[in-house]
């Protein structure tokens, strides 16, 4: 029953991501940043779940819906095309938020 | 709006490819007690191929299969919430050296990495 749920879910994960991504007409790319701050408070609240929980929700669902490669490739478009600030003040957000977001999460799992 | 099933389906087979080799990376790989390699490794190797993807990238068409590497199978090997996650127990546990030197060792070789597949595929692929 693990697969075919791990199966559904990197797939619900990466879907969810694709249309929310389509919000990214801003300098800070807010749907991306709201996938991985959302993704990061989840995954904080669910570190003490059940293996089966871990792998289906965290690793599969979560791990899915969030993404570093995406981050990357946003902030290379934006220093290739000059917006140096905008660059940085990208990084900024979904660095700290991010890990705002994971210890609040974690803060109150425990 | 009408729903494109050809991309629709190459976003989720990606996202399922990225996710199940991750998963085997983290299980295969010892739990780290230290630096996180598996998380590591997943989010260099994914920074690496979609900057590759994205160099080789023609602006005019996006195929199906582009799509499906970049945003599928990338965006869901990578993760950022894992990643997170991971600084934020560091921080938990008081290991602020730790917590510091991945954020930023992670997001520098990621960046690096990207950056060289770009210029890699662009020199390979279009001379």
């Amino acid at each position: 029953m693990t697969v075919p749920l791990f199966v559904l879910a990197a797939a619900l994960g990466a879907l969810t991501r694709w249309q929310l991504t389509r919000l990214n007409d801003t300098d800070l790319h807010l749907g991306t940043v709201l996938v991985n701050v959302g993704a990061a408070f989840a995954a904080g609240l669910a570190v003490e779940a059940s293996s089966t929980v871990a792998l289906v929700f965290t690793t599969a669902l979560l791990g899915s819906l969030s993404t570093f490669s995406t981050v990357m490739s946003e902030l290379a478009n934006h220093l290739t095309g000059g917006r140096r600030r905008q660059a940085i003040s990208y990084l900024a957000l979904s660095v700290t938020a991010g890990i705002a977001a994971a210890s609040i999460g974690l803060e109150l799992a425990n | 709006m009408s729903i494109d099933r050809r991309a629709v389906a190459a976003v989720a087979v990606g996202g399922v490819a990225g996710a199940s080799v991750r998963w085997l990376l983290v299980e295969t790989m010892a739990e780290p007690t230290g630096w996180p390699w598996p998380i590591f490794i997943v989010n260099l190797a994914g920074s690496l191929l979609f900057g590759w993807l994205h160099g080789s990238d023609r602006p005019s068409s996006t195929p199906h299969w582009w799509l499906g590497a970049t945003t599928g199978f990338c965006g869901a090997l990578t993760t950022f919430s894992t990643f997170a996650v991971e600084v934020a127990t560091f921080l938990r546990e008081d290991r602020f050296s730790l917590a510091l030197g991945y954020l930023v060792v992670s997001l520098a070789v990621g960046f690096g990495a990207f950056l060289a597949g770009s210029r890699l595929s662009r020199s390979v692929v279009q001379p």
